[in-house]
């Protein structure tokens, strides 16, 4: 074991037990899964993505980039390429590694040397693009397939909630160390609402390794606590920052309920970022075995969980905070070996207490290689030459089971640089420090180089390791600063082309630890500094966030709102099989017991035609205009003529734009002087209102009218068929019948409920619309039902409504036309009120274009075989043969009134070729011959529904 | 602790007209963004009654929609925690004090949000998004009491 005895903030009290790959290990609370894995003496943890070369945990943190597990909790709740070193143990864990087989300790890949020998920088670029497409297809994507990838996606539906929380603070502080707590704390004293989010368990950041501010930290925790105005947010990643201080934060829950996760998106006067500073690693052959180490990780080991991941360990130095882990790690009781100072000197205070300690300090050195498999064994420790290359002749071993890199530090400007901040180079400190900010925003302790010493700049840290073998930069990634010189050499300048073609930094850590090597490295190769090679974006996510995090509870059925009429219990109830139009859900068809849905349709179409039918559309959108100017404003809206329309007069109303296309239609009833009834189509209503709210307040603000949406006070009850009639006449009163003709409407009461009666069709047969409010619609209908039950009512739904207005040759927006149809294409010129100096669209109507006789016009189909139903969609050729489309079919159905298949379709100059043929191509054979006819089936006369 | 519960339905009128013929009702009208007992703000030159009216002197358009929406009371200290999980106004007493009334959106429906009292809180919603709203409420108030 390798817990220390005493030590840490883990509570020795509490053992926690949990499994890696099998294996039964024990931690304590306060662990994470990487702390408890090293007080076991786990080192090697993942097989890397490329190579599949053995890794173990690099550091201590989000940066992580090698300690890549699957945490698995259950179906559904298999999460993979989880950094251990964040996982907060927990009871009855279970992590497995990933990306090996075997196994972790086997790994056959590995043992091959598959990868190694062909996955170089620009292989996927090279072989998609080279000569060897083939070989790619062939071999090589299959062999990809099988081995890269990192992890495994769970299968199972996750049964685990995420929840959504809007937040608005004066002050939002992101990072709870020693700069975080301090600016919290002055927020919070002024009365603020402040926020302080950070992306550990425990707040604290660099104090939780350092064990004499721990009682201050806990004090100034328990202050932050007490205050109602302040909102502590741990295991909280602000991940996203946008415009105005948009901030998106991740917090993970995992409550004992199911809520998973909970995404903020939170609203901020002023963002406070104390986001720290991360350790860099230092480029060297071998620098990817497991027990190569942050130093600063490795400090924290010991003194915030009490591990001590190595007894005999070696440092190699470029800053002075390497010392304090060596010392740190010496005084818990490891040997130190050696401390390699790539600096040619080391600083004269540590180099005494290095000496007073009895640590043997290397000047000028650096690591020609390691040895080791799953664990490093020793290292070549050898002076540095001029190029600043570790001197492989002159280099001698060294044992140790644990190696400190310690290479500075890179202050995490990553959501400065998100808020669009600049970034500017600080020579003296060598890192890109926060510059002049576009938000609110203020940066605070190491983030914005506040404590910051510099060490070794990076281009020395990197220099002479371009032409090391397996000096990793990414080993995420599998990216050695060789695969970068080469892409220097293959031409590439651009940080942003040498990190696409190489794929550093693009990992799950997104360069964390990388990034800065892999710009020194090219600065090197380019002998230009590294503010002039530039710097990559930053973009978020900062760290993987989970796609339930961003879902929040819209999934399932609350994935998008489903919207129900008023009928829509009582449709359910007898069996309807439904259809969404939007987000509405519609009765499509009402089968009985032993019928399909064809068959539901063919007898509710029949019934409609013989007898009378009953159809729920209260979908329809429907618009109350208003105000002594109502009827000039339609009539400077829709195409009709409406200053005439009698009061208790209906009209069918088309709805243009500007372009001269249809946009929407629907049937308008004059219910007083100045108070019109609009109706639009289901798909329309929101736009429609918008539309016509725009041009009231835009281009019409002198007109005395009012528009009020209401689609949902109305329930709307279709009534269809010869015996319509029939139905209504005893339950409604009020109503003067002998001046109720086709086109009429009238408000009085139907079921003893107020309403608004049109008699109105889009059927063709007699028919009447009963709106009654929405409340009322399932009493109404149950009393017409009632009513109708000796005349055989039948219900039918939005299928038969189709068929039934396709006989008649009547329209649907959306679904004849498209955006492209004038009136005059649909057939509808009748309209156009002709003396009208003006509408919307008129004066598109008279372009050139508009006016070609060869433009597709709305005709009839019906197929020569009387039989073949054409495919709605089916473009319309000339000959079996022909490949030039002359228009398509834009609805088609089996008609039982008619007795075979009918279809209405745009035809260039289709009106005039009536009795032709023409073909409709079909997917799954020849071409379909169609008869084109005038786009009426059912009673061209129109007398049934003035009947 | 949060209470959620349905209103029985209720009368309400749409009231478009100027200020000075809306004043000609006799209620006191409420100033932007605010609500009284009898009137909600909806928006420049728009009302929602709560009471039957007569109306007014002058040109205006009074609609009943009175079925147009289903109302939700929810109660409680926590009250502004749950209706943040879909509604992304500052709910805090500084920015949305009793009396105010907002038009914005619950998730993916629209809503009329208002507060008659320090933890009373009111939403209208269009009649067909009512049940996903609901559905979506209690899910979310669920969390809230659990966490």
């Amino acid at each position: 074991m390798t817990r220390l005895a005493s030590g840490g903030r883990i509570d020795r009290t509490r053992p926690l037990h949990f499994s890696f790959d099998g294996r039964a290990y024990t931690g304590y609370a306060g662990d994470t899964l990487a702390s408890a894995l090293l007080a076991n003496g786990v080192h090697l943890v993942g097989r890397s993505f490329k190579y599949h070369r053995p890794r173990g945990i690099f550091s201590a943190g989000v940066e992580e980039p090698n300690a890549l597990v699957e945490i698995d909790r259950g179906p559904g709740q298999r999460e993979p390429n989880v950094r251990a070193t964040v996982v907060p143990l927990v009871e009855g864990l279970v992590a497995r590694s990933q990306n090996r087989w075997p196994s972790l300790r086997f790994d056959l890949a590995a043992a091959a040397g598959l990868a190694s020998s062909v996955l170089g920088a620009g292989f996927y670029y090279k072989t998609f693009l080279g000569p060897g497409r083939d070989a790619w297809h062939k071999r090589w994507e299959p062999l990809i397939r099988r081995m890269a990838g990192l992890g495994r996606a769970p299968e199972a539906p996750d049964p685990e909630r995420y929840a959504n929380r809007y937040a608005h603070a004066e002050v939002l502080v992101v990072g709870a160390g020693p700069a975080g707590i301090a600016a919290a704390l002055r927020a919070a004293e002024s009365g603020a609402r402040v926020v302080l989010c950070d992306e550990q368990a425990e707040f604290g950041g660099s104090l939780l390794a350092e064990p004499d501010a721990w009682p201050q930290l806990a004090a100034d925790i328990a202050r932050l606590r007490a205050n109602p105005l302040v909102t502590l947010l741990p295991r909280t990643t602000a991940f996203s920052y946008g415009l105005q201080n948009f901030v998106a934060l991740a917090q993970v829950i995992e409550a004992a309920n199911g809520l998973r996760e909970r995404l903020w998106q939170l609203r901020a006067g002023r963002v406070v970022l104390a986001t720290g500073a991360l350790e860099r690693p230092i480029p060297f052959s071998g620098n990817d075995r497991p027990g190569v180490m942050l130093a600063d990780a490795a400090r924290q080991y010991v003194l915030r969980w009490g591990v001590l991941p190595g007894r005999n360990i070696a440092a190699l130095v470029a800053h002075d905070t390497g010392y304090a882990a060596a010392f740190a790690l010496q005084d818990a009781g490891a040997a130190v070996a050696a401390v390699l100072e790539m600096r040619a000197t080391a600083p004269a205070a540590l180099l005494t207490e290095a000496v007073r300690r009895g640590i043997r300090v290397l000047p000028n050195h650096g690591i020609a290689g390691t040895r080791g498999g799953h664990r490093i064994t020793g290292l070549l420790a050898a002076p540095r030459n001029g190029d600043g290359a570790p001197d492989a002749s002159r280099a001698t071993p060294v044992a140790c089971d644990l190696l400190l890199m310690a290479g500075g530090w890179t202050p995490s400007v990553h959501l400065f640089s998100q808020a669009r901040g600049r970034l500017v180079w600080d020579s003296a400190l060598d890192a890109f420090l926060p510059g002049k900010a576009r938000e609110a925003v203020t940066c605070a302790g190491a983030c914005a180089g506040e404590g910051l010493t510099p060490g070794l700049p990076v281009t020395l840290l990197a220099a002479g390791s371009a032409r090391a073998p397996k000096a990793f930069i990414d080993p995420q990634n599998d990216v050695t600063t060789r695969d970068i010189a080469l892409a220097v050499r293959e031409g590439f300048r651009s940080i942003e082309h040498v990190k696409r073609y190489t794929t550093n930094g693009m990992a799950t850590d997104q360069g964390k630890t990388s990034n800065m090597l892999g710009l020194a490295v090219v600065a090197g190769e380019l002998g230009r500094s590294v503010p002039e090679v530039g710097l990559t974006t930053f973009r978020a996510p900062y760290t993987p966030t989970s796609f339930g995090a961003f879902a929040g509870r819209h999934r399932g059925l609350l994935f998008d709102p489903v919207r129900t009429a008023p009928l829509h219990d009582w449709a359910v109830g007898q069996g309807a099989l439904f259809e969404p139009v939007g987000q509405w859900q519609r009765a499509r068809a009402f089968p009985q017991a032993g019928e399909d849905m064809l068959a539901a349709v063919a007898r509710e179409c029949l019934a409609v035609r013989n007898a009378v039918g009953i159809f729920d559309a209260s979908t329809l959108g429907k618009i109350e205009v208003t105000g002594p100017d109502a009827a000039l404003f339609l009539e400077r809206c829709y195409v009709n003529a409406w200053q005439k329309l009698g009061i208790g007069r209906c009209r069918y109303g088309l709805l243009l734009r500007e372009d001269g296309f249809i946009y929407d239609d629907g049937v308008v009833g004059r219910i007083a002087a100045d108070r019109f009834h609009l109706t639009t189509t289901t798909g329309g209503a929101a736009r429609v209102l918008h539309m016509l709210e725009d041009y009231r307040q835009t281009e019409f603000p002198e007109l005395q009218v009012w528009l009020t949406s209401t689609t949902e006070h109305w329930g709307v009850i279709a009534l269809q068929g010869p015996r319509a009639r029939d139905v209504l006449t005893p339950l409604v009163e009020g109503l003067d019948w002998a001046d109720f003709p086709h086109m009429a409407v009238a408000e009085c009461r139907v079921a003893g409920v107020p309403a608004r009666l049109f008699r109105v069709s889009f059927s063709g047969e007699l028919g009447f619309e009963v709106n009654v409010p929405a409340s009322q619609g399932p009493a109404v209908w149950q009393a017409l039902l009632r009513s109708g039950t000796p005349h055989g009512i039948t219900p039918y739904g939005t299928e038969t409504m189709h068929v039934l207005r396709a006989e008649k040759g009547f329209i649907i927006v959306g679904q004849e036309t498209d955006g492209t149809v004038t009136p005059d294409d649909a057939g509808l010129t009748w309209l156009i009120g002709k003396a009208k100096t003006d509408f919307i669209g008129k004066r598109s109507l008279v372009r050139p274009e508009m006016l070609r006789p060869d433009r597709r016009q709305l005709v009839g189909l019906v197929p020569r075989d009387r039989s073949t139903l054409p495919d709605e969609g089916a473009q319309l050729i000339a000959s079996a043969a022909s490949r030039v489309a002359e228009g398509h079919v834009t609805s088609a159905y089996r008609s039982a009134t008619v007795g075979h298949p009918i279809a209405l379709g745009l035809l260039a100059a289709g009106r005039a070729r009536l009795g032709e043929t023409i073909f409709a191509t079909n997917l799954s054979g020849p071409a379909t011959p169609m008869e084109v006819v005038a786009p009426c089936f059912v009673d061209p006369k129109g007398e049934r529904l003035r009947g | 602790m949060v209470e959620l519960r349905e209103l029985p339905p209720f009368r309400c009128t749409l009231l478009q007209a100027s200020a000075e013929v809306a004043a000609t009702l006799g209620h006191r009208l409420p100033a932007p963004l605010t609500a009284t007992d009898a009137m909600l703000w909806l928006g420049p030159e728009e009302w929602l009654l709560l009471e039957d009216v007569v109306p007014p002197s002058g040109p205006a358009s009074l609609v009943d929609v009175s079925d147009r929406y289903r109302a939700l009371a929810v109660r409680g200290a926590g009250a502004p925690a749950l209706l943040n999980e879909g509604c992304p106004l500052d709910l805090a007493d500084a920015a949305f004090p009793t009396g105010h009334c907002a038009r914005t959106v619950f998730g993916k429906a629209e809503v009329i949000l208002w507060r008659p009292g320090a933890d009373e809180w009111r939403i209208l919603v269009a009649r067909s998004f009512a049940p996903y709203l609901l559905a979506l409420l209690h899910e979310a108030l669920a969390d809230l009491t659990a966490t």
